[in-house]
């Protein structure tokens, strides 16, 4: 009976309905259909409070708002000045102008998202000017973005966090090794397609120009260091860090860069606040659903399942990245996250997966979800901001696909491609 | 009617537009006086996290109800983008029904939460356990009351005007 409300849930997922009410209709249809005494009426909002009332969670609209006010404060231009001085003389500069600068500005917003239509807004018409082809120029800043939400500081990771109970500060470096190997794989991609394709470069800039770029980037560039330089001295603890980050944007959006107005601040500040609330109800409405889960034993039936199949770590760690994988095609990372870890993470815990490597893998994977069809929301939001046309993203998007999945496998097999890092950190 | 209703919905988006910057700031002002506490001076806040815990919790609530005002609240959309538009409007229906169903559940149990709550200090705070369950049921009646209205408006065959977006 349980399980068949599983598959309610599932149905009132892919018919549209909204997410975080699917499950909180399916745990709801569940304690109606539980046999003995009736569930107080008070346990559904109490879980759902639950979910949230965490301090730890406190950091994600921190974060959320610090992007925000950094996307919009004039941050991408400096970003982009300092980034062509940097590799402009390379053939297909924009491309390798696009993966930087995303990498740099992963360490500020933590959103795929937000940092594609930052970038993607200067840099397609750009690139188009300068003859690349428009499914390429789209790809190249999808490929860019996906950097965000792996790069210290994550939202993923807080939510995988806060699920698993783990550090997420250990979470936060783990995500940093796969993602250098991804943007440089990025980056030998555009030098590849540039050579073939016979994208222009430009004139190699001087040490004058270079150091005056960075100066002018500075501010920016600064940004992550504080972030991870105040946590590992211990001086901040994650959250205080992210209050400091959204200190500091203030400081230099208003007053260095003067991209914004106190005037803008309320509207910047409100849409923060409207995607915080977006992630953390779906953390919300899933307490009345890990109930349901627990309730109808589907994970350790999904253990069972599995360990019949094999006990091999790097096997379970496969087919939870093909479930993944085919999940992410027809669901949002972020839910996704929250509905399937309940079920993958004590299957992990199983068969002894450290829980550092799980959450790497598991955000990569799903992230990877962002830039692949036919639901890859960074493919929609490239396609809307650089106003181009979405089957030549969707042809040029695959190699820089099959990369990612392939670190994706490097992080499967090679468990120390992300539990180095964090080990170093006591 | 409708226009009436349209201006009324204005002025409470406009009113929740700055609860929610309210909340938000607040978090960056509790969090940032907790650093200052620990490596300055002493703020004299015995327990900052508790504070910035019931405004999360206020955020989450207050900001999805204005998400659903919004309608962008999260949904899988890989089926219905390819209904027919009198199928999609159905479903829609449907899907604002439903939602209201739920909340109906939802309102009696955050109330008794809020009686149960009451008395229940949280440790460090001016507040009870009942404040943070106020936001859920706030949530919740203001959730009822946008998308019950939607729902009436739409068997009408008018559509109720979204808020102004953000950017």
């Amino acid at each position: 009976m349980l399980a068949l409300l599983f598959v309610a849930f599932l149905l009132a997922l892919l018919i549209g309905f909204d997410v975080g009410f699917s499950m909180i209709f399916s745990a709801w249809l569940g304690i109606l259909a539980k046999p003995g005494e009736l569930i107080d009426a008070a346990m559904m909002p109490l879980s759902m409070i639950s979910g949230v009332d965490s301090f730890a969670l406190v950091q994600v609209p921190l974060f959320i708002l610090a992007g925000e006010l950094m996307n919009s404060g004039g941050l991408t231009m400096r970003l982009i000045e300092w980034a062509m001085a940097l590799v402009g003389r390379l053939k297909g500069s924009l491309g390798h102008v696009s993966i930087i600068t995303n990498f740099v500005m992963a360490g500020v917003s933590g959103s795929a998202v937000a940092d594609a239509v930052a970038t993607g807004k200067p840099l397609i018409p750009a690139m188009r000017k300068e003859g690349y082809g428009e499914g390429f120029a789209g790809a190249v800043i999808v490929a860019g973005a996906l950097l965000g939400p792996i790069l210290p500081p994550s939202i993923p990771m807080v939510v995988y966090a806060q699920i698993s109970n783990q550090s997420v500060v250990k979470l936060f470096m783990a995500g940093v090794v796969p993602a250098i190997l991804l943007a440089g794989g990025f980056m030998v991609i555009c030098s590849i397609v540039a050579k073939y394709r016979k994208y222009p470069s430009r004139e190699a800039a001087d040490l004058k120009v270079k150091l005056r770029a960075t100066g002018r980037a500075s501010w920016a560039l600064m940004m992550p260091v504080i972030i991870i330089g105040g946590i590992r001295l211990g001086w901040l603890t994650v959250t205080e860090s992210a209050a400091v980050a959204v200190l500091y944007a203030l400081f230099v959006c208003l007053f260095v860069y003067k991209g914004i107005t106190f005037r803008q601040l309320p509207k910047l500040i409100f849409s923060a606040g409207r995607s915080t609330a977006l992630i953390l109800f779906l953390l919300a409405a899933a307490g009345p659903f890990s109930w349901l889960v627990a309730e109808s034993q589907i994970n350790q039936t999904v253990i069972d399942t599995i360990q019949h199949i094999s006990t091999n770590p790097i096997v379970v760690l496969l087919m939870v990245n093909v479930f993944l994988l085919l999940i992410g095609c027809i669901v949002e990372p972020l839910p996704a996250m929250i509905i399937f870890l309940p079920l993958l993470i004590p299957l992990g815990a199983e068969v002894g997966i450290d829980p550092i490597q799980f959450g790497a893998v598991v955000v990569l994977n799903l992230m990877i979800g962002l830039m692949h069809p036919p639901i890859g929301l960074l493919l929609f939001v490239v396609s809307s901001v650089g106003k181009i046309k979405l089957g030549p993203v969707m042809w040029e998007v695959l190699p820089f696909l099959a990369w990612a999945i392939i670190v994706l496998g490097l992080t499967i097999v090679f468990p120390p491609l992300t539990v180095w890092l964090p080990s170093q950190i006591r | 009617m409708i226009s009436f209703l349209n201006r009324a919905l204005h002025v409470i988006d406009v009113l929740l537009e700055w609860v929610i910057v309210l909340l938000m700031t607040s978090l960056v002002v509790i969090v940032a006086l907790q650093f200052v506490d620990r490596h300055f001076i002493d703020t004299g806040i015995a327990a900052p996290d508790q504070y910035a815990r019931v405004a999360l919790v206020w955020l989450t609530f207050i900001g999805f109800a204005v998400a659903v005002r919004a309608m962008v609240n999260i949904r899988v959309d890989l089926i219905d983008a390819h209904l027919p538009p009198k199928v999609r409007h159905v479903l829609e229906m449907a899907f604002d029904l439903l939602l209201v169903v739920l909340l109906v559940v939802l309102i009696p149990g955050s109330w008794k939460l809020i009686v149960i709550g009451k008395d229940q200090e949280l440790l460090g705070t001016v507040f009870t356990a009942a404040v943070p369950a106020a936001g859920a049921l706030i949530a919740a009646v203001l959730m009822l009351l946008f998308v019950g209205l939607r729902f009436v408006v739409r068997l009408t065959g008018h559509e109720l005007a979204r808020p102004q977006e953000p950017h």
